[in-house]
Parts: structure tokens; C-alpha cells; sequence
């Protein structure tokens, strides 16, 4: 009894795959298809180049399981001509027009297929090839896109890319530039009790027609006598929108960077009326600090190798400072960009 | 047998209670009868040197200086004598007497002060301890603690510790002069 369960078990295991593999390949069970082929030239001295597509496209197409090619020798120009022929032959379910056209060095294989029987199209595929020698790789693409209905692009693997596509896309071209830049600093809040600083900034400049985006490194320093100093070495990067492409260009953009700072403040303080005590310390700081900061300007002899950038900012530095957590300064740059695209 | 673990418990529970002044600092001054207390008495000037921190206002920390804005006229008032604070009871009742008087303990007071500043203190010896407070405007206050030694009849010297404004702490050294 045990053995016959056994069995029994197995035969509906078996019979259970059996069906999900003829469900999962639809393809064996159905009839083969006959597809009528017609080949046609943009340029009459390419005929013979046109029917060797449409050959090597039959045969790829015949190699396919369930899948059969037929020529036809009707000298069509669509794919409604070539299901016309088709019909009046008999015995083709698809037809297929084939058609090659030179644009320039590029050869340019388009293919349209239709149902016969209705005159529904069964998809349109087209690839470029560089030389005639790849035209066996194309017809071997386009078959399997037109019998898989996928798109001819994704039926690229090893083997069978073409030198058109194998080549880089590309891109468009910016200008790439340096700049150099004297840098005012008004602080707001910090920068050593608000000393008056300034330095020069040196950084890269890569300029589209609508954006611009400028990697700088920079030394500011205060500008004053008193005790107090700072010293900061930044590492900033912005983006800034350009609001014309004129030779006057006002831009409105944002920035981030990281950097050092040094500062050294020196401070008194006095409390109680009777019992007076005054303290005193030099409190200096050496970390690191991350920035934020906005940007409005002016960028002027914009169409020239040589520009000159007026910037303002608004820039929030941040870090562990002894007595406070944010520096807050308004900083104007005058900056020279040089280069041109 | 049974009490020299408590004894001992005692005298270790005691040790923090027991007044600065009982210890030798390093100065070199002892709590011993040279000067006691009533030389406190008289017109008060007093400075101070130390250092402040752990602020929330970081700039109200570092090196301090603190000194008296106005003289103060303190009087220092004897009171019971208790315990053996600096050597052992005479023999006689009549020399004990006389003993508890020159080695009398004292309390300071002080008569017109101003309203935002407060007074305590006492002395054991010559040692003194010393608390003065002022009241900020802002509801904040300074309290300062000065634990010293009478070196002479005119001055006073020793260590400061203190709090405020805000979370500060002090630490440092004091001079009282008295006239």
C-alpha cells in the first residue's frame, strides 16, 4: 500500500512539472510560423546589398525553433506591398519588409513586420551599423528582436554588439577654467570677536550655459591689530545658477565645504557689585569646521577666455568652537576667471 | 574588643568633619591659640586670588581676581567654648577657666552691610571659616567660602572655593587684612 501512495505521489509530482514546463515555453506547443520576406534599397546601387540582408535575415529567422522563412521576389517598398505578396503566394503567416538605407558611412537596417491573416504589425526594429561587415550581426539581432517582440537594443550581448554601438556617447562640452579671487570678510558673529579679515582664494571653474560649478581652496586671515586672530584654511564647493548668457551675467548660487580654522580671543569679565571678581583667559580654538553659505554676483565679461567674478555670500561656518557653536560673516570676492571652452 | 571596629568607624566618619584648620597645610600654618578669634574684629579688606570654571559662558571663565568693593565692619563675638579643640584640659578648674577664655570661640557679624551681601563665619583657634554671598540682580548669586589661618593680628590667609555666577566654581587663595 505504501509503495503504490509512493507512486501515486510521484506520477502527480511528475505530471504537475510537466504541465508548468509546457505552460512556461507557450512556444513549443504552437504551430510554426511562416515568415515572407521582401528586401528594398534607399539607393538603387544597394539592391544586391539589400537582398543579402534580407537572405541572412531568412536564414536567421529560419534557425529559430518554430520558425520558418520564406523570399519573396516582389519588389516592395512597405510592409502592406510585401503582405499583399504574401497572400497572393499563400502559406505565410507573417510578412516581413526589409529595408536598408545608407545616412552617410552608416548603414541603417529597418524591418516591419504584420500578421498576414489580419494586417496587425508584429513590431518594427531598426539597427545602425558602421560597415557592411556587420550587417550578420544586425540580421542576427533583428530576427531574434522580432520573434521575441523585444526591442532591438536589448537583444545586445557579447558577441553581437555593433562598432556604432560600442561607441562612447557624447557629451557637451562646458567651459573649464581657474580663477583667482581676493576675498573680504565681514563677520557677523566669531571670527575671533569679529575681526575684519580677508584672504585669496584659488579654485577650479566649470561653466555651462546655465550653471556653474566652482571648487575652491582658500587662505583668510584677520586684518586687524588686536590680540585677537583667526586663521582659516577652507575647502569649499558651489553651484550656482547663471541668469544670462550675456557678457553681464548675474548668478545666484549655494555652497558647502570643510576646512581649518585657528582663532584666538583674549577675555575680561567682571561680576558682583561687593564682592568684585574679574576673570580673564585666552580661550584658542584649532578644529575643524564644516560651512554652509549662500552666493549672489555678478559674473562680467562672460563670452571672454578672461571674466571677472563679484560674488557676495552669506556663510554659516560650523564647529566646536570653546564658546560658540556657529561663526556667521558676510564675505565679498573680487575674482578673475581664465580660460576659455 | 567588640568596640575598636567602631572606634575606628567613628574616628574615619569624623575625618571629613574635622575643620581644615585642624590639618596642616601647606603653608605651614597650624590651628594652634597664637591669635583666636577676636582679632577678627575691625574693618575688613579682602583680596583674592584663583581661578574660575566649568561656566555654561565659557567667557566667564579663566584667571579671577576678587576683592572687597567697600571695606567691612565686622565684629567678632566669643561664644561657649566646647571640646578640646587644641590641647588637652588643665588640671585645675581655675586654669581651665581662664584657658576656655583666651581660647574662646568666636562668631562674626557685621553691621551695615550692604543688602545684597551676607556674613557667617566662626572661628575655632585660629583657625577661620568664613562665608560671604552676594545676590546678583538677575536672581543669581556668589558664594565664596574661605577657610584660613589668623597669622597675626591683622591678617588672615587661606584658601577659597566658591560658586557663580551661574555653574561656575572657584578655587584659589585669600588675604584678610583687618584694621
Amino acid at each position: 500500500m505504501g509503495k503504490s501512495k509512493r507512486a501515486q505521489h510521484l506520477g502527480v509530482i511528475v505530471m504537475t512539472c510537466m504541465t508548468l514546463m509546457s505552460w512556461s515555453r507557450p512556444g513549443d506547443a504552437q504551430a510554426p510560423e511562416t515568415w515572407a520576406l521582401t528586401a528594398h534599397s534607399g539607393d538603387p546601387a544597394d539592391t544586391v546589398l539589400a537582398n543579402t540582408v534580407r537572405d541572412l535575415l531568412a536564414s536567421d529567422l529560419g534557425s529559430r525553433p518554430n520558425t520558418r522563412a520564406t523570399l519573396l521576389s516582389a519588389a516592395c517598398e512597405d510592409a502592406t506591398c510585401t503582405r499583399a505578396a504574401a497572400q497572393a503566394v499563400g502559406g505565410a503567416t507573417v510578412a516581413l519588409h526589409v529595408s536598408l538605407h545608407r545616412l552617410g558611412q552608416k548603414l541603417i537596417v529597418a524591418a516591419s513586420a504584420v500578421d498576414v491573416a489580419t494586417g496587425d504589425s508584429r513590431g518594427s526594429q531598426r539597427l545602425t551599423a558602421n560597415r557592411v561587415e556587420e550587417l550578420d550581426v544586425v540580421t542576427r539581432r533583428l530576427a531574434s528582436a522580432l520573434v521575441s517582440g523585444t526591442s532591438a537594443e536589448d537583444t545586445a550581448e557579447l558577441g553581437n554588439i555593433t562598432s556604432n554601438e560600442a561607441e562612447a556617447p557624447k557629451r557637451r562640452s562646458g567651459r573649464f577654467g581657474f580663477g583667482l579671487h581676493l576675498i573680504g570678510i565681514a563677520p557677523i558673529r566669531g571670527y575671533a570677536d569679529q575681526q575684519i579679515g580677508g584672504g585669496v582664494d584659488i579654485g577650479g571653474w566649470f561653466e555651462t550655459y546655465d550653471f556653474v560649478i566652482e571648487p575652491r581652496i582658500g587662505i583668510r586671515t584677520d586684518l586687524t591689530r588686536e590680540r585677537e586672530a583667526f586663521f582659516h584654511v577652507p575647502l569649499e564647493l558651489s553651484a550656482a545658477y547663471l541668469f544670462t548668457r550675456d557678457d553681464v551675467s548675474p548668478l545666484l548660487g549655494i555652497g558647502t565645504g570643510l576646512g581649518y580654522a585657528h582663532e584666538e580671543i583674549y577675555v575680561e569679565h567682571e561680576v558682583g557689585e561687593v564682592l568684585v571678581t574679574r576673570t580673564h583667559d585666552r580661550i584658542s580654538d584649532s578644529l575643524l569646521t564644516a560651512t554652509l553659505f549662500a552666493r549672489g554676483g555678478v559674473l562680467v565679461l562672460r563670452t571672454y577666455d578672461v571674466s571677472l567674478l563679484i560674488t557676495i555670500d552669506y556663510a554659516l561656518t560650523f564647529g566646536e568652537f570653546q564658546e560658540r557653536s556657529v561663526e556667521q560673516a558676510v564675505r565679498l570676492s573680487f575674482g578673475v576667471v581664465l580660460g576659455g571652452s | 574588643m567588640r568596640l575598636r571596629p567602631v572606634a575606628a568607624l567613628v574616628v574615619l566618619a569624623g575625618i571629613p568633619a574635622m575643620p581644615a584648620c585642624l590639618k596642616e597645610n601647606p603653608e605651614g600654618y597650624t590651628c594652634d591659640m597664637a591669635h583666636v578669634g577676636e582679632v577678627l574684629s575691625g574693618t575688613w579688606r579682602l583680596h583674592a586670588d584663583g581661578e574660575r570654571t566649568g561656566c555654561k559662558n565659557r567667557r566667564l571663565e579663566g584667571d579671577l581676581e576678587l576683592d572687597l568693593s567697600l571695606p567691612l565692619d565686622v565684629t567678632a563675638m566669643a561664644v561657649a567654648t566646647s571640646g578640646d579643640p587644641t590641647g588637652e584640659e588643665p588640671e585645675h578648674e581655675a586654669d581651665a577657666f581662664v584657658e576656655r577664655i583666651r581660647r574662646a570661640d568666636f562668631e562674626l557679624n557685621a553691621d551695615d552691610m550692604p543688602d545684597e551681601l551676607d556674613l557667617g563665619g566662626s572661628t575655632v583657634g585660629s583657625c577661620a571659616t568664613i562665608v560671604l554671598t552676594e545676590r546678583l540682580p538677575g536672581g543669581d548669586r556668589l558664594s565664596y567660602t574661605l577657610d584660613g589661618y589668623i597669622i597675626s593680628s591683622s591678617k588672615v590667609v587661606g584658601t577659597l572655593i566658591g560658586e557663580g555666577p551661574e555653574t561656575c566654581r572657584v578655587h584659589g587663595s585669600f588675604e584678610l587684612s583687618i584694621q
